[in-house]
């Protein structure tokens, strides 16, 4: 199999090619040029999406709160992506939420994230789910965010860059293949006779698998709290905000992995349902993600759902 | 005769699926299903005292996160237990459920008076290139193995 990792997005990035993966008209393609250029595609598109970087089209569209700011076609695309996200799970998937993770101590790449605060947690307040505070004319390439609000595309940017990837990939005859990002990946095809098979972490022991999936050309993704935690006064934090409580969320699910054809559907209905909580979420991911989901809750509690 | 070998097709990876998730079926195991749509769940990381569930029938309102049992039946899908009440059930909170899973209603309310309707609502309403259009057709299952190619977490 033939990989490559390296650090992007604040996480792990890795592509794995199954072999014989390289249709006949393409075997003379140069596998490293064509990863290279995958690797380059997901840092330009990081470049643009990225909320820590003072250059990016969303640090731009956050200096300008309230008004029209011009953006690279892609950002546009994938804003008007997230709108659609916030409208899917009316306001569980906020995409606006920058504001409430910069108050609460994550303004900066979790890797650079300082060491625990004794600065006291603010109390901020619950945020609107009736009318997303991002808008996008994506004809016109511009976006525009409600003051009181910082654009904050992590929740879906990852997912949507893989995809860019994988569709880079696809288009020089790669087939076979996965594309992952700190573990929501696109699985193309399959390795060799047998399908894709995906670990899910254990939320208690992350390095443990707690379950193996076969993953036959799908994508998956996993939301959790057991990951990009803070301490702050002595309390831990981490990034999943509640919109409707402005706190990190507060629910018995640690994990919840969704598998999706696209995986930027699967990180929006992955988080929604973890924000919902299992009594909630389950009956929504039943509906919403038919090719199937795993939640853990905070209980120990492995639950799986397939249909056949 | 071509639909045909996709029903048959679509039959064994069906029969497929069945095969692996009662391949690793244990005894803390437990299985529902409703629609089609199997629901199975366990335990982790519990002390000695968590011993084998033993399988009952379920009643209508089984639900998977209360329920140590097993509840294998068409109500016990672990899904919600009835019918929900209307908006705002968190005080001061934007967002109420309000609906039921069996009336297709689930769903927020604004907290200003207004019903954004079904989630599902917003499926297939954005044209080609939506969120949730695309991608193509797969399939997963769980895996009788143990070995992986890559991990899914959080991050």
């Amino acid at each position: 199999m033939h990989t490559r990792t390296f650090s992007a997005m604040g996480t792990t990035a890795e592509i794995a090619i199954a072999p014989p993966s390289i249709e006949v008209e393409s075997i003379e393609t140069d596998l490293e040029t064509v990863l290279d250029t995958t690797e380059s595609i997901i840092r330009e598109h990081e470049g643009r999406l990225s909320r820590f970087r003072s250059d990016s089209d969303v640090a731009r569209v956050n200096a300008r709160l309230g008004t029209w700011v011009p953006v690279h076609p892609a950002t546009a695309r994938v804003a008007a992506l997230a709108v659609e996200g916030f409208e899917a799970t009316a306001g569980l998937f906020n995409p606006c939420l920058g504001t409430w993770l910069e108050s609460l101590g994550y303004a900066v790449s979790f890797d650079m994230l300082p060491s625990p605060s004794e600065d006291p947690v603010p109390t901020l307040p619950p945020a609107s789910g009736a009318a997303c505070p991002l808008e996008v004319r994506e004809s016109e390439r511009r976006v525009r965010v409600a003051p009181g609000y910082k654009l904050d595309l992590g929740g879906l940017a990852k997912g949507w860059i893989v995809e860019q990837a994988a569709l880079y990939l696809r288009s020089h005859g790669v087939h076979d293949f996965i594309v992952s990002a700190g573990g929501d990946m696109v699985c193309s095809g399959r390795h060799g006779e047998r399908p894709w098979q995906v670990g899910i972490a254990d939320p208690q022991e992350p390095a443990r698998t707690l379950l193996t999936l076969d993953v036959d050309n799908l994508s998956l993704a996993t939301s959790g709290t057991y990951r990009r935690r803070w301490q702050r006064a002595g309390a831990t934090l981490h990034h999943l905000i509640d919109p409707r409580t402005g706190r990190p969320a507060e629910t018995d699910v640690v994990s919840c992995s969704v598998l999706h054809p696209r995986l930027a559907a699967a990180e929006v209905l992955a988080k929604a349902a973890l924000l919902l909580g299992s009594t909630d979420g389950m009956p929504w991911l039943r509906r919403h993600a038919p090719d199937g989901w795993v939640i853990v809750t905070k209980h120990g509690r492995v639950i799986h759902a397939w249909n056949w | 005769m071509a639909k045909s070998t996709d029903l048959k097709s679509d039959r064994k990876q069906r029969s497929a699926l069945r095969a692996r998730l009662l391949s690793v079926f244990t005894w803390g195991t437990v299985i529902t299903s409703v629609a089609g749509f199997f629901t199975i769940w366990y335990n982790i990381h519990q002390s000695a005292e968590a011993s084998p569930v033993s399988s009952t029938t379920a009643s209508r309102d089984a639900g998977a996160h209360s329920h140590r049992n097993s509840s294998t039946g068409s109500g016990g899908d672990g899904a919600s237990s009835g019918a929900q009440s209307g908006g705002g059930t968190e005080p001061g909170s934007q967002f109420g459920s309000s609906g039921s899973e069996e009336s297709g209603n689930y769903g927020y309310g604004d907290g200003y008076g207004h019903h954004h309707g079904s989630y599902g609502d917003n499926y297939g309403s954005s044209g080609g290139s939506g969120l949730f259009d695309g991608g193509g057709q797969g399939s997963a299952g769980i895996s009788p193995g143990n070995h992986s190619d890559v991990q899914s977490h959080a991050s």
